[in-house]
Parts: structure tokens; sequence; C-alpha cells
């Protein structure tokens, strides 16, 4: 009875190999010369049915509840990491990444900015409450449902303090970002956020290969430089960073009060943790407002420079636009060494659309980039001066806390706090003699 | 007091050296396997079967010989080879990627678990002193301001350097009202023909100046129109005509019409593609009569000509019309129904912003003939001179004299020059002769006209008035054609008549170099390419002869279809009207 059935088994192996093989074979018709072929019509993928988005908007509540509830009162970096792996399961391979709240900025700015541009509530909900729960409990968002944060969240290693003034200047960049992002999808030119996503590829098991190598890049330095793509590049954490900074209950290093034994001093991978501040060296009173004085001065300035260097670039960033280049490519004469005109080319000439029309947007589209390139270099100057005048005030810094705005919440610092190892019963107050 | 949980009192050097050893071996796995896939990949991305050289000149021979078996079975071979190539490279991409994800995991997981273990319980004591707050906010302020003059400095320079890049010629400035710029004159509406744009394209009939000369070299002079050898593509007009293609950047323009209808055509020159076909209707021709034309004219004898932006064309009905490289109608313009016996046939001709009409019509029958100029913009009236001449055939052509550019004409009675800019004659010469079809050309620094039933006559075009007597240099009994316009070096000129006669003259002196009479009738005004003559007869043959003081034919090829084409040289291709077809003719090795 058993030899029968391993012979059953063996020639179901064998059927099913040699039907593999077949496969192969006819796997690729051969080329018909007169097959009388039509191009298939080209068909959008449908869309998420709404009871499926529903359920997104469901699940991202949940995660974020069970975030702040793990962060806040249950304070426990198991439950953060677990909770870490289902949004990076549930956020990243089987939403494909998206619509993440990273990338719902866009859809949100070019809905505000292009009264064509419908919103769904679900990308609203994707974008708002993240912010709130920011605003309310802390980045809860990036500690464990984020699934661009997640994926790099588990790759971390043995996580290295980035210098200061390097981390600085890194810091300025998701400001840039952000506004470049905010620039072009208003004028809807491109979602340069989702276009340069360095993850979506690995979620989707497949991407372009320079997408592929800069995600691979983003996890090699990750195992050692903790969350570089959160710290340094995202434009969506700077939102969450100006949320956090106002938020009410934010996770704190010790649940009791702080020794100040330093022993939390190693603990953050991100160096969100704020020191206590040593005595400083002494300053006048005088200097330090004068000082205040000419850094509120230097803000307005500082936002009129950036605003009219960055104008200067308009040009260069409006021709990002496809209607801009498409209607500078037809203005060019041919060149005699090109015999075919760009796909871009053919396709206008095909649709039988107006270049009159083509040319109008154009033009309307490079006005955009003049008042944007304006904005933009004003934001990033404002951001320049508030960073210089938050660099000239006085604080007091008693105890060791997190950074609210670059805080992650991710709950690593609690077991390194003496405090938190008591709340959990791990050691032992000494007896009273 | 309390005691901290010491996390060195859990380290197991065994442990640790497991980890450790497992992680090494996962790294060094994920490497392996990282490396063996971005070789893979490389080859599948250069051996794509989309981007085989092999198997694309296959198709190309393919496209010339339709029915060729033996090529079909070939490409079948090699594209079945590739395609299992690719995707197998593909299935093994898939594999590796999952090798990797798995020796990835592995190695963080024990990567995390080594360093756990080796880890230390932290000491305060060696912890870098606290910096001094005064100090960190100072070293905040100057990275700020370094920032800002970074990025200010960053912007001003790639400011500037888009400042000095040049904008592409002829782009309308349009910030404010994209529309109404388009319909003013820009510098792309422009044309000169004597400057260089104009000689690497063909914008009109026998070229830039309408001489039928061109710069290019390496052109074909083998092919063969009945088995598609040397024939990079054929593709039908959709109506007839005897007009002559045109040819900008990558578009190739043509038109067609019947007693009905008139249409202007854009191809791809790579590919022959019919890019549109856009008819021209002008309001006031619905209710206009169709001309009489005779078969040799037909509806659409004249060339168009285009200026990079624009394609103007003119059809027997007197119809004019503008329409843009994308298809968009401009404007038409209706000229009225010439009086013309066998039908309108003269090309037009542009220069700047105005297109010349040579629109000369039968007196005996109430028409008046006149040179008109309209403006490429609007295609409203520039000017209008009227001429002493009856009805004729001839194109007019531009050429440029130390005096200025001259808009030279060719009919029976006269040859005149205009000024193109004004309309105001400039000097004409009295000829005689019937039935001229034979465009003028510049040969030399003389304008060449060839005078049917008359002669053939070289004049220093710098004369005022009539100069019939004082700038006539030569006239020739000898080697006059009556259809087709004579082509020269500029040191010899080149003239064929219907019937085959074909004259060699010597530009300077007008005496005949040598004669030779070829086989067939011909139509189509001659090319010349370098050293090369090309001259289509009427029954689709092409002599091509060397150019020299010496008959010497180099080439006889066949288009496999009658022609009256003249032919168009550009980027070492040909492009001739057959009856039928449009050629793009790119040879083959002999």
């Amino acid at each position: 009875m058993e030899s029968h059935r391993m012979i059953r088994l063996i020639c179901s192996i064998l059927f099913l190999l040699s039907t593999l093989s077949a496969d192969a074979d006819n796997r690729f018709p051969k080329p018909q010369f007169e097959s009388g072929y039509t191009a298939p019509i080209p068909t959008a993928p449908a869309a998420r049915s709404p009871a499926i988005e529903t359920l997104d908007v469901a699940v991202l509540l949940g995660a974020l509840s069970l975030a702040a509830w793990l962060v806040l009162k249950k304070r426990s970096r198991r439950g953060v990491f677990l909770l870490t792996l289902f949004s990076l399961l549930y956020f990243g391979f089987f939403r494909k990444g998206c619509v993440c709240p990273v990338g719902s900025l866009q859809n949100m700015t070019l809905w505000l900015f292009d009264s064509h541009t419908a919103l769904s509530l679900s990308i609203a909900a994707f974008f708002l409450l993240p912010l709130i729960f920011a605003l309310l409990f802390g980045r809860v968002f990036c500690a464990a449902v984020c699934p661009l944060g997640t994926i790099q969240d588990l790759v971390i290693v043995s996580p290295k303090k980035v210098h200061p003034v390097l981390a600085q200047i890194l810091g300025f960049i998701p400001y840039l970002y952000l506004g470049l992002a905010v620039l072009m999808a208003a004028t809807g030119t491109a979602y340069v956020i989702c276009r340069l996503d360095p993850f979506v590829a690995f979620f989707r098991f497949g991407g372009e290969f320079p997408m592929i190598v800069t995600g691979i890049v983003f996890l090699l330095i990750g195992t050692v430089i903790a969350r570089p793509y959160c710290r340094f590049l995202c434009p969506y954490g700077v939102l969450l960073n100006w949320m956090s900074r106002l938020s009410k209950y934010h996770a704190t290093v010790t649940p009791n009060e702080c020794v100040k034994c330093r022993l939390c001093e190693p603990a953050c991978p991100f160096d969100a943790i704020e020191f206590p501040q040593p005595n400083p060296t002494p300053e006048t009173r005088n200097t330090g407002l004068r000082r205040l004085a000419l850094m509120l001065v230097l803000l307005p300035v500082l936002i009129g420079v950036g605003g009219w260097s960055v104008s200067r670039l308009a040009p260069a960033l409006a021709r990002q636009n496809p209607k801009v280049k498409l209607a500078e490519s037809l203005r060019l004469p041919p060149s005699p060494a090109s015999t075919t005109p760009s796909l871009e080319i053919t396709a206008f000439n095909g649709s039988g659309a107006k270049r009159e029309d083509l040319e109008r947007q154009a033009a309307i589209i490079t006005a955009e980039f003049g008042i944007g390139s304006w904005i933009l270099g004003g934001f990033l100057g404002a951001v320049l001066g508030c960073t210089l005048i938050g660099a000239s005030i006085k604080r007091r810094q008693e105890i060791y806390e997190p950074d609210k705005g670059t805080c992650l919440s991710c709950a690593r610092c609690y077991l390194a706090c003496p405090q938190e190892h008591q709340r959990l019963g791990l050691i032992i107050p000494n007896a009273k003699p | 007091m309390t005691t901290m949980h010491n996390n060195s009192s859990t380290y197991s050097p065994l442990v640790y050296r497991i980890t450790f050893t497992i992680s090494s071996v996962a790294c060094a796995f994920s490497l392996l396997v990282g490396i063996l896939m971005a070789t893979n990949l490389l080859t599948i991305r250069t051996a794509s079967p989309l981007n085989l050289t092999e198997l694309t000149q296959l198709q190309t021979s393919l496209k010339a010989n339709p029915a060729d078996e033996a090529i079909q079975n070939k490409i079948r071979d090699l594209d079945h080879v590739a395609r299992s190539f690719y995707f197998g490279g593909m299935n093994s991409l898939r594999t590796g990627s999952f090798l990797l994800l798995g020796g990835v995991v592995v190695a963080l997981i024990t990567l995390r678990i080594a360093t756990t273990l080796r880890r230390r319980t932290p000491n305060p004591r060696e912890f870098p002193a606290l910096p001094d707050p005064i100090d960190s906010a100072a070293t905040t302020r100057w990275v700020t301001g370094g920032i800002a003059t970074g990025l200010t400095v960053c912007a001003l320079v790639l400011g500037l350097r888009l400042d000095e890049t040049p904008r592409p010629t002829g782009i309308p400035e349009l910030p404010q009202g994209g529309a109404k710029r388009l319909a003013e004159p820009s510098p792309a509406n422009v044309l000169d023909p004597f400057e260089d744009e104009a000689v690497t394209n063909w914008p009109s009939f026998r070229g830039r100046t309408g001489s039928g000369v061109s710069v290019s070299t390496n052109l074909p002079i083998a092919w063969d129109g009945p088995s598609g050898r040397g024939i990079l593509w054929k593709t039908p007009a959709p109506l007839p005509g005897l007009s002559s293609p045109v040819a900008w950047g990558n578009k190739v323009f043509l038109t067609g019409a019947s007693a009905d209808k008139r249409e202007v055509y854009c191809y791809d020159i790579a590919t022959g593609t019919l890019l549109w076909q856009m008819g021209v209707t002008v309001t006031s021709s619905v209710a206009k009569a169709s001309p009489e034309v005779n078969q040799d004219t037909g509806y659409a004898a004249s060339t168009p000509v285009t200026d990079g932006i624009f394609v103007y064309s003119i059809f027997a009905n007197g119809d004019v019309a503008a329409i843009d490289h994308c298809s968009q109608t401009r404007w038409t313009t209706d000229l009225g129904l010439p009086i013309n016996r066998y039908g309108y046939a003269s090309s037009l001709a542009l220069y700047k912003n105005l297109i010349l009409i040579q629109f000369d019509n039968d007196p005996d029958k109430g028409g008046v003939s006149q040179v008109i100029a309209l403006d490429t913009t609007t295609g409203k009236l520039a000017w209008t001179t009227p001429r002493p001449v009856a009805d004729a055939w001839p194109s007019p052509i531009l050429v440029e004299t130390a005096q200025g550019a001259q808009l030279v004409t060719a009919a029976n009675e006269w040859i005149i020059a205009y000024d193109p800019v004004k309309g105001t004659e400039l000097w004409k010469v009295k000829v005689g002769g019937t039935d001229s079809a034979s465009s003028p050309i510049l040969a030399g620094g003389l304008v060449l006209a060839s005078v049917a039933g008359d002669k053939i006559y070289a004049i220093r075009p710098d004369g005022h008035g009539d100069v019939t007597k004082t700038h006539v240099v030569w006239q020739s009994d000898t080697g006059i054609s009556d259809v087709a316009s004579p082509v020269s070096d500029g040191k010899l000129a080149f003239s064929v008549n219907t019937s085959g006669s074909l004259t060699c003259l010597e530009v300077a002196t007008g005496k005949v170099v040598w004669d030779h009479s070829l086989e067939g009738e011909f139509y189509a005004s001659p090319g010349l390419a370098g050293d090369k003559l090309y001259l289509v007869a009427r029954s689709g043959h092409v002599f091509i002869l060397k150019v020299g003081r010496q008959y010497e034919e180099i080439g006889k090829a066949n288009l496999g279809e009658p022609s009256d084409g003249s032919p168009v040289f550009i980027n070492g291709k040909i492009l001739i009207r057959g009856i039928k077809n449009l050629f793009c003719i790119n040879g083959y090795e002999k």
C-alpha cells in the first residue's frame, strides 16, 4: 500500500514536472508575421474597493491607538516591536506601501491647489490621523505604524551617534524635500515623494533598478545609522515633528522621577534624548538679548533672500513639469541627427490636442512655479531663521527627557532607566538599613 | 539604593561564537547572492530580446522581403532563444531575491543577538562630558548660517548658469497668454533660405533656394524598387499629386488632391508612418468650381514649403493653407480660381515671414498674372505685383546677390526679378517661346533660365529695369529643357528635355561640353548632390551620373513605378514621390 502511494506520488511529481517543461516550451509563441495582432487597449488597475479602504482606515486608527497605548500606558518595547511587524506586513506588503501618509501629503496638496482634483476620505484620513495622534501623543505613527519606518527599524543592528553638526545639516534636508514636494504637487508636476520612495520596491517585490539600489543602500546605512530616511529625508516627518512638539501626552524616558543616572544617554539610536544642561559659561543678559534681537531682524531678511534665490531656479523647476517640457520640446527645431521624435511628441501629435492650448497651460504652470519658488525659498529662509532664533533662546533643561520633535516614541529608552526596571519589578530596591 | 540587572552575567562565549559564525556565513552568503544577482541583472539588461541588434537587422530584412521564409524562421529561432534566456534569467533573479532575503534576515537576527550578547552594562563614568549649552547654541547658529549661505550661493550659481543656457530657438516668451503671443510673428516663423537651418533641411521645391542642389555627399546610388532592396520605406499617398515632398527634421510633408478634396500629409522620416493628414478647406472654396487641369498636372502639382513650424501649401484651385507640424491649421485663404490652360503648377517660395506665389493666369480668358506675397502668420496679403506675362508653370526661386535677396520668376514673355520684401520689380529680360514649365536656377553667380521654345539665358542678376541688352551673358539654342529645370554645380549646368536629351553646358560661357541621349521621358527636375547627378525618368528609372566634363553613368536604379517627382536629399537618404507611393531610399552597397 505504502509503495503504491509512493509510486503515485513520484508519477504525480513527474507529471507536474513534465507540464512545467511543456509550459516553458510554449511560453513564448513563435512570432507570426501575418497574425493580425492588434495591440490591447491599455487599462488602469481597478481602484481599491470602498470596503477595503474603510478597513484600511480602521486598521490605521486601531494601529495608532494601540501604538499610543503601548508607548504611553503599557510602556512596552516588545509590544511596539510586534506592532511594527504587523504594520510592516499590512501597510507595507499587503497595501504595497500605498497610499501611505507620507505620500498622502501630495494628494492633499494637489486637492488644495487644483479644484478639479477630488480627495477620497481614506486619503484624508491617512494624512490627518497620524498628525492628530502626534498632536496628542507624539510620533507614535513613526514608532510602529509607518511602513517606511518599520522596515528601517528592523535592520538597526549597531546604531552609532551622528555628529551633531552633520545631524543638523542633514536635518535640514526634510524641509527642502517637503517644500519641493509641495511645489511639485501643487503645480501638478509630479508626486516626487512617491517617485523617490526607496522602499516601495520591496513592498511590491519589484521596481526600477535605481529604486531597488537606493532602498538597499538606505537599509545598509540603516544598520549603523538608525532610520536614516525618517531622520534626514522624510517630508511628512517635518509635519509630525511640528505636531509632536505641541503634544500633550508624550513618552517620557522615566516612568517616575529622573535620577539623572545618565544610563539612558546611549539608549536612543536616534539621538533624540535631551540632556540636562550643565552650568553654562557665564554670558551677560545684554549679550543674549542683543543676539536674539539680531536673529529676529535676520528672520525677514532670510525669508526674502531665500525667496529671491530660489526664484532664480523657477525656470529649471518648471521644466520638470511634463507639459512645460513638452511645449519646450515642440518649440525646439528637430535635430538633424535624430530621426524619430520622442514618445511624448508622438503621443501629443496623435492626440489631436491643440498646440495653443498646450502653450497656454505651460505658460500658466511656469507662472505658478515663479510664485511657488518664491514661497519655497521664503519657507526655507524661515526655517533657517527660526533655527537661529531657537539657538539664541536660553532654555533650562533639568532632567533627561525625549526631544518631543525628533523622538520617534520607539520605547527603546525605557529599559535603560532604572526607574523602569523598578516599575517592572526587574530590580529590587535595597532594604532600608 | 537599587541594583541594576547585569547583562554581562548572561554572556556565554559559546553562544556568542555560534551566532557570530552564523551571522558571518549569512553575510557572506548574502553578499555572494547579491553579486550574482547584480551580474545576472546586467547580463539580462544587455541581452534583452527587444534590443538584439541581430534581431532588428533580421526584422528590417524581413520588411524588405516579407515573404522570405528563411528570414522568418531565423527570427523565430533567435526570438525563442533570446526570450528563453531572458525569462530564465528573470526566474533566477526571483529565486535569488528569496535567497537574498533569507540570508539577510538570518544575518540581521544573528547580528542582533551577537551585539546584544556583547553589550556591556553602560558605565556613566566613561560617558563624555555633557556639552556646554552656550557652545552648542553657538555651533548651531554657525552651522545654520553656513547652510543659509551655501544654499543661497548654490541657488545663485545655478540660476546664473540657467540664465546663460541658450533657450531653444523660436521659443515665444509666453508668461502672459500663450495663444495670443503665438499668433504674433516669432523668429521660428521666419525662414531665411540662405541660413544654415534651411541648408540642413529641405524646406521647399528643389531645396532651400530652388536650385536642386544638396550639400550631402553620402547618398545612395543603388536601389531596386520592385524587390525593395535599398528602399528604407515606401508608403502610399492617400490622394494623387505631382508635388514633391519637403522635409524638416524628422518629418516629411506632401500634398495630394482630387477634384473635390485637398490634403496635406505628414510622414515620419524614419519609418514612413503617416503621422497625420489634414484636409484643406477654405470656406469660400466650398462653392468654387473645380479647375480644369491636364492629366500631367493634376490638382496638387505645387510643392509645399515649410519654415520648421508650419507647412504652407497651394492647390490647383488657388486654396492656400498654413498647417503646423502637429496638424493644426493656422489659416487658409483663397486666391481665386487660377485661369491656366494645363492647371496651376508653380511651387511656393518662402522668404522670412512671406510666402511668395507666382500666380500667372491666361490673359486671353480674363486672367491677371501677378506675384503675391502672403504673411505667414495671418495669411493676409502683404503685397501683390502684376506682371506682363501669360499663364506659366515654372516655380519662382530666391537668389542672394550683393544687392540683396531677389525673387526670380520665369515665364514665356519675361524673366523678372522682384524684391521679395516689397514686391518691387528689380530687373527683367525679354524672352520668347511657349508653354514653359522649367524653373530658373542660380549657377556661378548667373541666373540660368531655360525657356521652352526659345533659348537658355544666362543673366547677371545685378541690373535694374530691362536688362535684356546689358546683362544677358550668353544665350544657347542647345540643351533647352521644357518641363524639367536645369541643375548646376556652379561650373557646369545640366539640362534634360522631355525626350531625354541631356546637355552639359559650361556655366561661364554657355558652351556645350557634352550631350547624351537618355532612355525615356523626363518631367522631373534633376538633383545634384556632391558630385552625383540624379535624373528621374517618367518610367521610374533613375540615372545617376558623375558630375564632370565627360558623360559618366555611375548607376541606374529603378523606383518600380512611374514618377515625375524631383529628388529630395536629406540626411543621406533620397525621397522621391512615385505615382502612387512616396519612397525613402537608403540604398545598398553595390
